[in-house]
């Protein structure tokens, strides 16, 4: 005879919490919402970031941003003159941001947007009077930078003309018998290591300079050279 | 104290004779201001019954409930009321026209025509009918009438299956409700309703019927399509039930009268059950709204607690559970009355 316990015991429940204390809901125009760090509130712009290359407009699929470029005359270069963000179709799907190579947008914690018509839902950046000068700045600092690089090349083909970094010399057919003798010892094995060498031109000009720097290590690589190709020419032979 | 409402009512009439009427005219006019009374009190108490509810709710829910409007949110309710004053009357183009305009106006009226026989204090009815108790039962069953001509007229499939739901469920628990009452009527041998609060000057019925009151409540509960028994107006099957297709002041009017129902069994309840106006201290005309607002308090409890219950549940438990059991009760109350009479005759 149990019949009726569980309502009991819920109105036991209910009754508990009807003296509780009610702070789980954030009374919301005094008390303010903690807002989580990756929260997205209001779309921004940039406007210095913005290299006017259309990659945010062409991602949006709602069509909630446009740009106003204009060309200038005689050249291809974009200038942006305004940027339109219509927030009333916005589904903060963050393609746009993502997007952006400049980071020109990026999301701030504003949420309270509502408005009495739609047209003031809209925001537009304008232009500001600084960015003429900035760009003009920034053309200037490019121009130097691009000067500063031809001089660099410039004077790097300079020392190749004077010739510091190549050791070019005789080829190793070209040096003298001795040297080859103590590089790969007999006859035989001279011949088996120039035909390597004439295949591989890389491996030719590095046993080269160990030659010059380093005798020791060269003949090792020599030998290991030597027998690779020996290995290699047994077993096409087994074949 | 006590007397504060009939002074001022004797004094109304010896006024109104003073100026020459005659006794049945100043009689009349007497009975228009109790009418206007009973009008004020039952929109003041939906005011304050909704508000309640709501804050109820919110309480039992471990939230506020509204909390804007005034302190504590007590004008929400007038707020409320403006808006729906103020809402478009719509009437849908296939609806059985006459049926569907009268249907919110029979509710309220048959609603606040409970009023009359609640005595709410002695010699306080508006009319001491010596049959008050089945008045207020046959009255009160026949707001099902209105809801069955509201989801009739309406010409909707939620409105139809509602008011059936609606007619179904208060023909199954009209049974019980009558039957449990039946036991108070049989010790106090009355159906005169401030008889039976007389009766309760030294013990509440609330111990003597304890088994009926139980029984009452749970009856009560379902005719007035609250709590765990709204399928009439099961919002998340039914839309709003018979009640769809209103709009405006006339989906009010129905409001209106459920919180008048809910007022008026309660009042009921506490007359029946709890000793009517009878306690300490307080003047008479203040503990029945005490205790009326204590038994709405349990109705509000109950509905924010338990789930819904399935149909068919609905329907075997006041057939197979709440009869039984009433009419247990009105066995076991002749057994006692007969043996009280006994023990009382040796």
């Amino acid at each position: 005879m149990a019949y009726g316990l569980g309502l009991l015991k819920g109105m036991w429940v209910t009754l508990k919490h009807t003296f509780e204390k009610k702070d789980l809901v954030v009374q919301y125009p005094e008390q303010r919402p903690v807002l989580q760090e990756r929260f997205r509130g209001t779309l921004c712009f940039r406007f210095e970031n913005c290299i006017a290359c259309n990659l945010c407009v062409n991602s949006c699929p709602n069509k909630v941003l446009s740009l106003d470029v204009v060309k200038a005359e005689g050249s291809n270069k974009r200038k942006l003159m305004a940027y339109i963000i219509d927030m009333q179709y916005c589904m903060y799907c963050n393609l746009c941001v993502e997007s952006c190579n400049s980071s020109a947008l990026y999301w701030n914690k504003e949420f309270e947007k509502s408005t009495f018509d739609k047209e003031s839902i809209k925001i537009t950046y304008e232009r500001p009077r600084y960015m003429d000068e900035l760009e003009a700045q920034r053309e200037a600092e490019k121009e130097r930078i691009r000067q500063e690089k031809a001089q660099a090349a410039a004077s790097a083909k300079k020392d190749a003309a004077v010739g510091i970094e190549t050791p070019a010399g005789p080829s190793i057919a070209e040096q003298p018998k001795e040297i080859l003798t103590e590089l790969a010892g007999s006859e035989e094995n001279i011949t088996l290591l120039l035909q390597v060498l004439s295949k591989n031109t890389v491996t030719h000009d590095k046993l080269l300079k160990m030659i010059a720097s380093d005798m020791e290590k060269a003949k090792k690589v020599a030998l290991a050279l030597v027998q690779k190709a020996l290995r290699d020419s047994n077993e096409g032979g087994k074949e | 104290m006590d007397l504060w409402f009939t002074n001022i009512a004797n004094y109304i009439v010896q006024f109104l004779m003073s100026w020459g009427l005659p006794y049945f005219w100043a009689d009349l006019i007497l009975l228009i201001i109790q009418w206007a009374c009973v009008l004020a009190i039952v929109v003041l108490d939906v005011i304050i019954l909704i508000w309640l509810e709501r804050k109820a709710a919110g309480f039992i829910q471990m939230r506020l409930g509204p909390n804007r409007l005034g302190p504590f949110g007590i004008f929400q309710t007038i707020a409320d009321a403006i808006k729906l004053m103020t809402k478009e009357d719509i009437i849908p183009n296939k609806v059985d026209k006459w049926i569907f305009l009268t249907a919110p106006l029979f509710m309220i009226f048959i609603s606040v025509m409970l009023y009359l026989v609640l005595p709410i204090g002695e010699d306080l009815a508006v009319v001491d009918l010596d049959v008050g108790l089945l008045y207020f039962l046959s009255l009160s069953s026949l707001t099902t009438i209105c809801v069955l001509m509201a989801g009739w007229g309406s010409n909707n499939k939620w409105s139809l299956m509602g008011a059936m739901r609606a007619v179904a469920q208060m023909i199954t628990y009209e049974v019980p409700l009558i039957l449990s009452l039946l036991g108070i009527v049989m010790i106090t041998g009355s159906l005169r309703l401030s008889d039976i609060v007389a009766a309760q000057s030294h013990v509440w019925f609330i111990i003597m019927q304890p088994l009926a009151l139980i029984c009452y409540f749970i009856a009560a509960t379902a005719e007035l399509n609250r709590g765990p028994f709204d399928m009439p107006e099961a919002e998340q099957e039914l839309t709003a039930g018979a009640y769809t297709e209103y709009t405006g002041m006339r989906w009010a009017l129905f409001f209106l009268a459920e919180y008048t129902n809910l007022v008026a069994v309660s009042a009921l309840f506490a007359c029946l059950f709890l000793g009517g106006w009878h306690g300490p201290f307080l003047p008479q005309w203040l503990w029945i709204p005490i205790k009326t607002y204590a038994v709405i308090c349990v109705f509000f409890w109950i509905k924010w607690t338990s789930p819904r219950i399935r149909m068919d549940h609905l329907m075997s438990f006041s057939w197979k559970v709440l009869i039984p059991l009433s009419l247990l009760n009105i066995v076991l109350t002749g057994f006692g009355i007969e043996i009280f009479a006994w023990v009382r005759g040796l």
